[in-house]
């Protein structure tokens, strides 16, 4: 049942080499039975003893040919074995390190049924049985998988079936699973739910030697679930003789050196180490930091889908780039900004071609297809649009055009509301292209799309999936400040693939990437109805605390308040302490009288069902906190920030909450007041930095005039 | 060149680590413990000691079992299943438990267990320690330490009179250790036997495990439960051992050999019910009255 891992090492024609397996029977069938032709090893050396997987890697690490290996014959082996293990299985438990001294280590010595005995000191037919035993032992049963579920192409079927019976139903197999997981990074539980939901049930219990088989072929990966973070001078690895009790004192400090990092999110810190029954280690260490998606531990194995899509299909069809954009109805400001991002990609996509084509020529072998595709650089882009501009209008292009390619497109968005609200609109854009919703208790997690809308967290199951990887929001809430989810989402486009960001308020590091020209963007100062954006107005009046301690709210603010209402706009009040959120809540329908004046935060269970309330205007004025402060639009709005001077306020989020007003053609100009006693400096920098986008807009010309402005206003 | 930059590392680590105030999240919430909760008072006394791994929110919402509703199970309500079927029957003395087993505690369990955060060991440990001396101080007597008199006795204070002499726990199959990487009910034995120096010894074996426990119902754990677990092999001769060891160490003869089984959860009791009964046919390999209590973390 749990997933334990043996070595060996395996002569080919090229020399010795190491490898690792779950199953070792479908590795001796790999390297010694010829499919037609010559069998790709001559020799199969595997050592007895089951390993947990840290080890198995660990030790694969410091395995090195020799010319001596030719000679030697199981104690060589075995003390060879017993040499290379010995510095891995420090940290384990007594009865563990016994049971891998060498006293205890066995090898099995398999050779191809029908070719020439390398070592003398074996006679053929010790050998053959034991292959014959490798061979039958698999049973495998041959059971039609639904090749529907699985979205698998037909013509995948028949490639590289050369074997009748159980193996060609082995190869298939293992390589519909290949196909379903490519591009993504799972532990074993995921998988076995990934089979599952695949309507693949029969094929769990043999997962384990389709796997292997997949490995083999290199269409998967197989890691342990912590691994080292090293500096770069790993060549201390051990020569073939025994390892001196010098190097073994040199090797713990070395070890003590290197920093341990989760396998699947990359965090080195928040890990803990604990005895574990399952490894029998002193220290096996399980990452805190995404124990919430699954428990991911140094004994866990890590299965990485590497099977990748060919790379001709970029020669597909590519209408007129102009025709292209045209289609969509974007307005002037949006159609720039998706034109530059789509040169943008072309460039890319150009470079990383070339760049490919030249290392192919270089080496010549098979295997490099691989090999270039960690030298690809991967683009970014930063689309910078005002609030409203009408951002998923903009990437329709982008993810047409990286679709027509043949490339998977990654739409990833903080938080789970939006990819619910997302969904339709993708799917009404792009009819013909399956769309598929990953967030927590999605049911359509595991199925495979062309178009994938997730929450950030869900990136942590892939690695190397998307050509094109959309960002959204990425100075909100999980995404800031998060190194981890900003590892995954780095880890989840492929290298040559392009990020889009969008946001209309950037990190200050991003923005300065953009002032010095380390970044390429565009920026889109408009919203999409070309009216300019509301600028702040200031009242100056006493804090949120005074005012209620008071009892009392300034005549001027209530004046407006009473204005905007008549006017027959919906008002936003955004407030810092989720506590103030109830009185301000009574204090305000005492003062308001005949309004329906409600409140909601983090803390309140009915969000979802005020926030509807309040969009069906039967809540006039909402009180809130920063929760509603980027993707809620609601028509015809006005903004109220009261203690806009809090520190929990920065520049960032004023410019968000200032721009849920006037989002709708029909009310293009909105009131946006900030409520403070000071004016400090992110209330001045969010007011300069729409007061910029305004006047960038103005002088390319994307706002209407005046007199039109006027007209459409009526 | 390259080691030396390995070593400032390490000293930077080191001296970072002086400098940087000390923050610690707790282990609940994970949010940081603020220096100034510490200044504020448990309801309790003992839940003191706990402040430094949890924060006092997280303190606060532990429900412990103050008073028992019922003298045999341990239950904080009365509790007719012990009318009907007497623990004694299955020579189980007595249950105590920790905590009421609430949604707030079955959050707790279920992180530990399901999801394997490992950090809630401490916690939970430390919960069992605290309560040990109140909560057994109703079933067991003290013992009189007369053993060395004087001041020795007055520094051993109340908690060592009601230790037990030997500690066992609920096993749990192979498969699911290999699984979760861990038995619960093993590492709380193992960590009290740490604290309190007393044997933790390995007594039996569980043969079956057809469904897991929390996915039953009554009748389906009693059915289950009968013959689900077995005397460990080496059981008597762990036994013998330690009551050799135990008896040689005391000068006066002793009453009772007092065995504390321990697991996580207390729900119909039937796991322990059967435990207990295997224990108990371990008496014959001693010349003396064995008195077996369980104490678990939570009790339903």
């Amino acid at each position: 049942m749990v997933m334990q891992v043996r070595i060996y090492a395996v002569r080919t024609e090229y020399g010795w080499h190491s490898g690792i397996t779950v199953d070792w029977r479908i590795d001796v069938r790999y390297w010694l039975a010829g499919e037609g032709s010559l069998p790709r090893g001559s020799k199969l050396v595997v050592l007895h003893q089951q390993l947990p997987i840290q080890v198995g890697i660990a030790v694969l690490e410091h395995f090195m040919p020799s010319e001596a290996m030719e000679r030697w014959g199981e104690q060589g082996w075995v003390r060879y074995f017993a040499d290379i293990l010995s510095p891995c299985v420090e940290e384990f438990e007594e009865e563990a390190k016994r049971r891998l001294m060498q006293e205890h280590l066995a090898v099995a010595i398999i050779e191809a049924p029908y070719s020439e005995p390398t070592s003398k000191l074996f006679v053929m037919e010790e050998q053959k049985p034991m292959y014959r035993v490798a061979e039958q032992s698999l049973a495998y049963a041959t059971t039609q998988w639904d090749a529907n579920s699985s979205g698998l192409p037909a013509s995948f079927l028949g490639e590289g079936v050369s074997q009748a019976g159980v193996w060609s139903a082995l190869h298939a197999d293992a390589y519909r699973i290949a196909y379903g997981i490519r591009g993504r990074l799972l532990l074993d539980e995921e998988l076995i739910q990934f089979l599952r939901d695949a309507g693949a049930e029969h094929l769990i219990a043999s997962r384990y030697s389709l796997i292997q088989w997949g490995w083999l072929h290199g269409w998967v990966e197989l890691r342990a679930g912590m691994s080292f973070t090293r500096r770069d001078d790993g060549g201390k690895l051990p020569t073939a003789s025994r390892i001196s009790p010098l190097k073994r004192v040199m090797r713990s400090l070395y070890k003590a050196s290197v920093t341990i990092c989760c396998g699947r999110c990359g965090s080195s810190e928040g890990l803990s180490s604990s005895t574990c029954s399952t490894c029998h280690s002193l220290q096996c260490w399980t990452c805190t930091q995404c124990l919430n998606v699954g428990r991911c531990r140094s004994c866990a194995i890590l299965i990485a889908g590497k099977l990748y899509r060919g790379d001709d299909s970029a020669a597909a069809l590519i209408s007129n780039r102009e025709e292209q954009l045209e289609k969509w109805g974007l307005a002037p400001a949006q159609l720039e900004a998706s034109r530059q991002a789509l040169d943008y990609i072309d460039r890319v996509r150009a470079r990383n071609q070339f760049a490919g084509l030249s290392e192919m020529n270089t080496s010549g072998r098979r295997s490099t297809v691989q090999g270039t595709r960690g030298n690809l650089r991967k683009g970014a882009f930063l689309l910078w649009a005002v609030t409203g501009a009408g951002k998923t209008e903009m990437i329709f292009p982008l993810v047409e055009d990286t679709l027509l390619h043949g490339g998977r497109v990654l739409i990833a968005t903080p938080r789970r509301d939006v990819v619910l609200e997302l969904k339709p609109r993708i799917e009404k854009a792009f009819p013909a292209q399956k769309v598929v919703t990953l967030y927590g208790g999605s049911p359509e997690r595991w199925r495979d799309g062309d178009i994938t809308i997730a929450t950030t967290h869900q990136l942590i199951r892939f690695e190397e999936a998307f050509e094109l990887a959309i960002i959204d929001e990425l100075d909100a809430f999980p995404y800031h400040n998060d190194p981890m989810l900003q590892r995954t989402a780095e880890r989840a486009c492929t290298p040559g693939g392009v990020f889009v960001y969008l946001s209309a308020t950037p990190p200050e590091a991003m923005q300065q990437n953009v002032r010095r020209g380390k970044l390429s963007h565009a920026r889109v100062p408009v919203r999409f109805h070309r009216h300019p954006l509301p600028i702040p107005m200031r009242i100056t009046m006493p804090s949120v605390a005074q005012c209620l301690s008071a009892h009392g709210l300034p005549a001027l603010l209530l004046a407006r308040m009473n204005h905007s209402v008549s006017r027959g706009a919906q008002l936003f009040v955004f407030l810092s302490r989720i506590r103030q959120v109830d009185p301000l809540v009574r204090l305000l329908r005492e003062r308001i009288p005949g309004v329906h004046i409600d409140g909601t935060s983090a803390a309140d269970e009915s969000r979802g069902d005020k926030v509807f309330q309040f969009r069906e205007r039967n809540i006039r004025v909402l009180v809130t906190t920063t929760i509603l402060e980027r993707g809620v639009t609601v028509p015809m709005s006005d903004v109220f920030i009261l203690d806009a001077d809090d520190r929990l306020f920065d520049a960032a989020s004023l410019v968000q909450m200032a721009g849920r007003a006037g989002r709708s053609k029909d009310d293009p100009a909105g009131l946006v007041v900030f409520g403070s006693p000071q004016w400090n400096r992110s209330q001045r920098s969010a007011v300069r930095q729409i007061r910029d986008m305004n006047r960038i807009a103005a002088r390319k010309g994307y706002l209407l005039s005046g007199a039109d402005r006027r007209q459409r206003i009526g | 060149m390259g080691r030396r930059m390995r070593w400032g590392d390490l000293l930077e680590k080191i001296y970072g680590g002086m400098l940087s105030p000390s923050q610690q999240a707790c282990i609940i919430c994970k949010r940081s413990i603020r220096m100034n909760d510490t200044a504020l008072r448990p309801l309790y006394p003992y839940e003191q000691s706990l402040m430094s791994l949890v924060c006092y929110k997280c303190v606060n919402l532990i429900p412990w079992i103050r008073e028992l509703g019922c003298a045999y199970c341990g239950r904080a309500i009365r509790c007719p299943d012990c009318q009907r079927h007497p623990l004694r029957n299955d020579s189980l003395r007595a249950n105590r438990s920790v905590v009421r087993y609430d949604e707030q505690m079955k959050q707790w369990l279920s992180q530990y267990k399901f999801k394997g955060d490992r950090v809630y060991e401490l916690v939970m440990v430390r919960m069992m320690q605290l309560a040990y001396e109140p909560l057994l101080s109703t079933v067991w007597e003290r013992r009189s330490s007369i053993r060395d008199g004087g001041i020795t006795a007055l520094f051993q204070g109340k908690l060592d009179a009601i230790l037990p002499d030997l500690i066992t726990y609920v096993p749990s199959t192979r498969e699911r250790i290999q699984v979760r990487g861990f038995n619960q009910a093993e590492q709380f034995a193992r960590a009290l036997g740490r604290e309190w120096r007393r044997p933790v010894v390995e007594l039996l074996t569980r043969t079956q495990d057809a469904e897991k426990q929390s996915k039953q119902s009554r009748i389906g754990r009693e059915h289950s439960m009968s013959h689900a677990f077995e005397l460990h092999q080496w059981a008597g001769r762990s036994l013998q051992e330690v009551w050799c060891a135990y008896q040689a160490k005391e000068e006066s003869p002793v009453a009772e050999l007092r065995v504390l089984l321990i697991d996580d959860v207390y729900t119909t009791g039937s796991t322990l019910r059967a435990c207990s009964r295997q224990l108990s046919s371990l008496c014959q390999y001693l010349d003396c009255l064995v008195s077996i209590v369980s104490y678990t973390w939570a009790r339903a």
